[in-house]
């Protein structure tokens, strides 16, 4: 089993909070804000989405939250902690994969364990199981460079679900994947997710996908929260159903509007 | 069964076994024949007296030349004692080298002070310590070493360094994400990460080792291809100069070829 992780004391149903935060980065053009004042909150549970054109500040949210980036202004809290201290129960899934290039893709998912102080026995039986769910059990012992980037891109989501943690920060892990792969993948993620009651950030730049498993999607501009949407649908959702679905094309077309206007 | 040595596309299925002993076997043929070509043209310049006969051999002298000192035991007690301080002075300056520069890719702020002086003494022509190397240890297999070793050693420091410093990014933020702790990082990362550069740098470091070596031999030595060298050279028999420099080049590749199979043997299928 995982380390066991209780709920952290005092988080009134808030897994992360981030209030009126900014973030500005020194470049050679002159400082730039990535994110300028922000507020945001995931509640326990929560599957939150973010969506917004490139540039406009989702990375660096994640970045806050997994305490890369100490923000300009404004507090940054997980499970009640500062970031740094609450990272044993984060998984952070970057846009690239970031495997070890002289690991195995068993190798690799083990890693996160490893790390993490996961017995010997333990960590193997967990990376297989891992792999298997992802699809990759065939592939346990090839290297990353005999690896597709999609199957590469499966492998760092089996590295990082493996730990169980608490919560799931997830930058655009499935834009490299075929459709097929990504709706199983879909459903993989979002039975975990339910079955565990991990708090998860997606970002994506598919309004269908955001729409699909998001319990809210908030739309980054510049920095900035534009718009938050709820997404009631009933689970467990359907891709072709909430895409025929009325209610769903209304936002996925007011979000649309919003990206595109200036 | 060896791998063939273009193993850029290394994908786990490569293509059948027979076929590719049959791509082998031509390239290995084409290989030989530009070999022949080359003491074809050598002959045809030696019969042509356009190199003055001072030193123009032919090919065919060269190579009874070759089989006297093969047989009379001019050759081998040579030949082991070049070979000898090559890998001595190449396994010492390695370890010492690999251990260093993994220390200063470690600790940028020392690096930062030794660095000049580390450039400096690396721009120094080395061959200008080898009197002083002689003078130290005498005319013996110490000095020859020790000439190797000055140039060898720094070959491996950079490389090690380099290694450890050229971290993927992405990776560096992954295990940044995961707390991970300093020895690990060092076991599990940067270790591994260097690998590729510090073999990098064994590679070039076998020849230099060899280059060191000789030169020594060539300055002073009792023993050794070169002193050989010296001594035909100095008696103008000029078969023996380029018999042994064959033999030399012969020792290269052969090393050359070791090193590139450890490494094959070591990093496995890790393609990188
Ligand atoms: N490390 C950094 N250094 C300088 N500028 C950065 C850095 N990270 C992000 N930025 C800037 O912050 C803004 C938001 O970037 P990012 O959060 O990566 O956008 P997104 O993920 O939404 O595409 C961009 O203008 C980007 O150039
Ligand atoms: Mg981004």
């Amino acid at each position: 089993m995982a380390p066991s992780i209780s709920p952290a004391a005092g988080t009134d149903g808030v897994a992360a909070r981030i209030s009126d935060v900014v973030m500005e980065f020194q470049t050679t053009s002159g400082p730039v804000r990535g994110l300028d004042d922000v507020s945001l909150e995931l509640r326990e549970g929560e599957f939150l989405v973010l969506v917004g054109r490139s540039g406009s500040g989702k990375t660096t949210a994640l970045n806050v939250l997994a305490g890369l980036h100490t923000a300009t202004m404004g507090e940054v809290s997980v499970l009640a902690q500062p970031p740094v201290a609450a990272r044993p129960q984060l998984g952070y899934m970057f846009a690239r994969d970031a495997l070890l290039p002289w690991r195995t893709a068993l190798k690799n998912v083990e890693f996160g364990l490893e790390v993490r102080g996961f017995a010997k026995s333990e960590r193997r039986a967990l990376a297989r199981d891992y792999l298997d769910l992802v699809g990759l059990k065939r592939f346990a012992d090839n290297y990353p460079s005999q690896l597709s980037q999609g199957q590469r891109q499966r492998v760092a989501l089996a590295r990082t679900w493996a730990p169980s943690p608490k919560i799931l920060l997830m930058d655009e892990p499935f834009s490299a994947l075929d459709a097929q792969t990504r709706e199983s993948l879909h459903e993989e993620l979002v039975r975990m997710w339910a079955a565990d009651k991990k708090s998860v950030v997606f970002v994506t730049h598919d309004l269908n996908e955001a729409i699909t498993l998001s319990d809210r999607i908030l739309v980054f501009k510049d920095g900035k929260i534009a718009k938050e949407f709820s997404i009631p649908f009933a689970r467990p959702r359907d891709l072709v159903d909430i895409t025929a679905d009325r209610t769903a094309r209304d936002i996925y077309h007011e979000i649309r509007q919003l990206l595109y206007q200036h | 069964m060896v791998a063939a040595a273009g193993s850029s596309g290394l994908k786990g299925k490569a293509g059948r076994p027979s076929h590719r002993n049959g791509a082998r076997l031509k390239r290995l043929a084409g290989q030989i024949g530009v070999g022949i070509a080359f003491l074809a043209l050598w002959q045809l310049v030696y019969m042509s007296g356009v190199v003055k006969p001072l030193i123009s051999r032919s090919p065919g002298q060269v190579f009874w030349f070759f089989v006297q000192i093969a047989t009379d035991g001019t050759l081998l007690p040579a030949l082991y004692s070049t070979v000898e301080a090559t890998v001595v002075a190449f396994v010492l300056a390695s370890f010492v080298g690999v251990v260093i520069g993994i220390g200063l890719g470690l600790f940028p702020k020392v690096e930062e002070l030794l660095d000049p002086y580390i450039s400096a003494f690396n721009a120094m022509p080395r061959i200008a310590f080898a009197p002083v190397f002689i003078l130290l240890f005498g005319v013996s297999q110490a000095a020859k070493i020790a000439l190797a070793f000055s140039v060898v050693v720094f070959i491996l420091m950079v490389n090690a360094r380099a290694g450890i410093r050229t971290v993927d990014r992405d990776i560096r933020l992954m295990v940044t994400v995961m707390n991970i702790s300093k020895r690990d990082m060092f076991m599990k990362i940067l270790l591994p990460s260097a690998v590729p550069s510090i073999f990098a740098g064994l590679r070039l470091g076998i020849i230099y080792s060899l280059l060191g070596v000789v030169t020594s031999e060539i300055l002073a030595s009792r023993v050794g291809l070169g002193q050989l060298i010296a001594g035909y050279a100095g008696t103008f028999q000029l078969e023996g100069v380029y018999a042994v420099c064959i033999v030399l080049a012969v020792i290269a590749s052969l090393l050359n070829a070791g090193m590139a199979l450890l490494e094959r043997y070591l990093l496995g299928a890790r393609a990188l």
